[in-house]
């Protein structure tokens, strides 16, 4: 394969980081393996290991922007924009719940939110309390914020798959389907949809 | 040539530095005025703000350096103490960049970085030494036997030294930060206007929450034009308290130790009060534009760690506490 032919996925949205690697001619997936997302680099060694490939077989970058949790998306943010920077490549940002939206048709992605919440698709990324989802009966929750809150959500009739259906898992392969505005990495910014709690709570100190 | 990496606390800070410890450029995006607003720094804030400062600082070091990523040798990053969502921007950028240029990555401990700043440029100091490390977060005491090599002695009980002068000086209506407007403010008054207290604590560590109380009930009582006309005063007699706790614990610790030879770094380090009195006594003292967090400290600091190879820092992690 020719120097820059393939792209990289990654996703830090959740515990598990998906990484992917992908043919950019046919979209052929060449490599896909999850990591802890502290062991971002080693992951993607593993992929162009798996595929033969070395780091100058990367043409572009595709991210996932979120929402999950914030520290694990800024390591995945901060290094793909190291990664951008470094091997001078052009990166494109992908919503992880728009991305596990398109691996579940049909089924609405949660996201877990921690302190009870999740961040969901209402048609745009919301922040809100699984009591809160209004579901029709039948419906279908994917995404580790279904199965955290899945008793909350068949209460209301809602349909949550067994923890170890595949739709449930973040797939970094997806959103390079998803993936369509190519350019600078300081673009590239984690959907927080929430303000930190200082902000929220905060009193007026003068400034000195 | 060492691309240095720090982002352990509200600095964004990237520097270059060559092998024998010249430095190029030392790049400091500061977060202080974006966290005056919450009157401390916010670990969420902070990491945010990292995450978009952290390229444009790298750029820029490049830059003032006259150098490129081709040109450089080694990534050094601060792996901790510090605040973990923010050390962890730092740690993954750097990580990126290693991996893709296949690059050695040196992961640099904070403390070792304040102290390694004493290893830079003709005033170079010679292990041993007694150094004394007070910032915003930290007020340690350290005997440092080698380059690489240092072991505490002691440690604050409460309150940083940069902290209560923080806190000071929001007593005093000075705002957050205002260690340095602290600082100035002394200048116009009395420190011996108040007695305020020096905290004897057994052993080597220090105290200065009850200073901070004297502070409030000193101020509590009084009316806002009595404020006004004591507050210089105020400052400088409880700017007066902190240092001699700071001086007398270097002083007994050199003594403790058999060493000659003190020395002083962090943030703290570049308090007027604290110098002039310092100075003296042939106690060496960091750069003043090396006091506050920055990339040099810790680009000098690698210069004595392991350098890894890739995979051995692929899975290292950031930590917290000292
Ligand atoms: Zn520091």
């Amino acid at each position: 394969m020719r120097a820059g032919s393939a792209l990289l996925a990654l996703d830090t949205a959740t515990q598990h980081a998906s990484v992917a690697l992908v043919a950019r001619s046919d979209g052929r997936v060449l490599a896909e393996t999850s990591a802890r997302p502290i062991s971002l680099v080693a992951g993607i060694q593993r992929l162009l290991d798996e595929a033969e490939l070395g780091a100058d077989a990367i043409g572009a970058l595709v991210a996932g922007t979120g929402p999950g949790s914030y520290t694990s998306l800024r390591i995945g943010l901060a290094t793909a924009r190291s990664l951008a920077f470094s091997l001078g490549v052009p990166v494109a940002g992908v919503s992880t719940l728009q991305a596990l939206a398109a691996g579940a048709p049909g089924a609405r992605p949660l996201i877990d939110a921690r302190r009870g919440e999740v961040f969901a698709l209402a048609p745009d990324p919301v922040c809100l309390r699984p009591g809160d989802m209004g579901s029709s009966e039948g419906e279908v929750y994917v995404g580790n914020g279904a199965i955290r809150y899945r008793e909350t959500l068949e209460a209301q009739g809602a349909v949550v798959p067994p923890a170890d259906d595949v739709r449930h898992r973040v797939n970094a392969a997806l959103h390079v389907t998803l993936a369509s505005e190519f350019g600078d990495a300081s673009a590239l910014m984690p959907a927080y949809l929430r303000v930190p709690d200082a902000e929220r709570t905060r009193k007026e100190f003068p400034v000195g | 040539m060492i691309l240095g990496i720090e982002t352990s606390c509200d600095e964004t800070a990237a520097a270059c530095m060559t092998e024998d410890g010249q430095v190029l450029s030392n790049v400091v995006s500061s977060q202080a005025q974006l966290h005056a607003r919450y009157g401390g720094v916010v670990p969420e804030v902070a990491s945010r703000r990292h995450l978009e400062l952290i390229e444009p600082a790298v750029r820029e070091a490049l830059f003032e350096a006259g150098t490129t990523l081709d040109d450089i040798d080694e990534i050094a990053v601060t792996q901790g103490p510090g605040l973990v969502g923010a050390l962890l921007v730092g740690l993954a950028f750097a990580k990126g960049l290693a991996w893709a240029r296949g690059l050695p990555l040196a992961p640099v401990d904070h403390l070792h970085g304040h102290v390694a700043s004493l290893f830079l440029g003709d005033d170079a100091v010679e292990p041993r030494f007694a150094c004394l490390v007070a910032t915003g977060g930290h007020t340690l005491l350290l005997d440092v036997s080698e380059r690489d090599r240092f072991r505490r002695i002691g440690t604050t009980l409460d309150d940083a030294a940069g902290e209560a002068f923080d806190k000071g000086a929001r007593l005093l209506g000075l705002g957050y930060p205002g260690g340095a407007a602290l600082d100035r403010l002394s200048r116009d008054g009395d420190p011996e206007a108040y007695r305020f207290p020096v905290a004897r604590v057994p052993g080597h560590d220090f105290s200065f929450s009850g200073l901070k109380t004297a502070l409030l009930y000193a101020v509590r009582d009084l009316t806002a034009e009595q404020l006004a006309s004591r507050r210089a005063d105020l400052a400088a007699s409880y700017e007066r308290a902190i240092v001699t706790a700071l001086v007398r614990g270097l002083e007994r610790a050199g003594e403790a130790l058999g060493v000659e030879r003190l020395a002083l770094v962090g943030g703290v380090a570049a308090n007027s009060e604290l110098r002039r009195q310092l100075q003296p006594l042939g106690v060496s003292l960091t750069p003043l534009e090396l006091c506050t967090d920055n990339g040099a400290m810790i680009c000098s600091a690698a210069r004595y760690v392991p350098k890894l190879r890739f995979p051995h820092y692929g899975d290292i992690d950031a930590y917290s506490s000292a």
